[in-house]
């Protein structure tokens, strides 16, 4: 077997990512939606840490890698409370609904 | 070690594809949220495999006991209603799935094309290091939760507390749009707007 490098964790990622971007394309329930975007997150902290390891040599990966977890925390905080006006409002999460909200 | 090292690669790696997969195709909700659970672990164990504990520790404590924690609560209190299906059509399948296979493709095609600048140090260029500049250092450092605390106090001071301010925001924010919109039975003072002043009701 090669030795993991680079490579490897950049491809895990990549595909990581397009399958988060095809949940976000594919799904109609907006919490799917949400965890999509999480998926792409994360993939973009697999990249900042491999990249912090295997090219640049810096601690700067990991602390932005940190920056991206609590704002993705943020992130879901604040979609939750949308999603739950959006919910009371229409009586379901679907977002195909939203383009009965007009101004 | 090498090997080991390999091993534990592919296992993890092999669970966040599945997990991704399971997210990708699962049409029930709360599996989808279980699934994003083993992604979020096996990324976890990417990052301690990356020589970044305290990321992965964070990751652990933070997004699989936090966010997912909040995620499932989203999915408790918006599945009440049975009569809702969210199946996408097929059409909307199709595409989806073709750009992604596309977009996948192109990432990969790019990466096996590129060669990337390696600028690490090794471990006896770590040790000859002064304290300062070893902060900067990522991979070979012996204590890297140590330089990445003092470099969040340090350059990265402004963020760091911008962040504080985002999370305060945040914070308001949820509790505001998330505010009862009925009045709510036997509530304490305060909680229900005053009468007259209610909004309407759907």
């Amino acid at each position: 077997m090669t030795p993991v490098g680079l490579q490897h964790y950049l491809v895990l990622a990549a595909v990581l990512f397009s399958a988060g971007l095809c949940t976000m394309v594919v799904k109609r329930n907006a919490i799917g939606i949400l965890i999509g975007a999480e998926l792409l997150l994360n993939a973009a902290n697999i990249n900042l840490l491999a990249f912090s390891k295997y090219s640049a040599g810096t601690l700067d990966g990991a602390i932005l890698a940190l920056f991206v977890i609590v704002l993705a925390a943020a992130e879901v905080a604040i979609a939750l409370a949308i999603f739950l006006n959006f919910y009371s409002r229409f009586a379901s999460v679907d977002v195909d609904r939203g383009d009965q909200m007009r101004g | 070690m090498d090997n080991l090292d390999t091993i534990v690669f592919y296992f993890l790696a092999a669970l966040a594809l599945v997990g991704a997969m399971g997210i990708l195709v699962s049409r029930n909700i709360v599996r989808t949220a279980m699934w994003l659970l083993a992604t979020l672990v096996a990324a976890a164990g990417l990052y301690f495999l990356l020589g970044a504990a305290f990321v992965g520790a964070i990751q652990l404590i933070v997004y699989a006991g936090g966010t997912l924690v909040l995620i499932i609560f989203g999915v408790m209190l918006t599945a009440k209603n049975p009569n809702v299906s969210y199946t996408p059509r097929t059409a909307e399948i199709v595409l989806g799935v073709v750009l992604c296979v596309l977009l996948a493709g192109a990432l990969i095609f790019v990466l096996h094309g590129t060669a990337w600048p390696n600028n690490v140090k090794s471990v006896e260029e770590v040790k000859r290091m002064s304290q300062a500049q070893r902060d900067l250092v990522g991979p070979n450092n012996p204590d890297a939760t140590e330089s990445t605390g003092r470099r969040f106090l340090g350059d990265y001071l402004v963020p760091f507390e911008v962040l504080s301010l985002v999370l305060l925001a945040v914070l308001i924010g949820a509790a505001y749009l998330g505010r009862p919109k009925v009045p709510v039975i036997g509530a304490p003072r305060g909680v229900n707007p005053p009468p007259g002043q209610e909004g309407p009701r759907k």
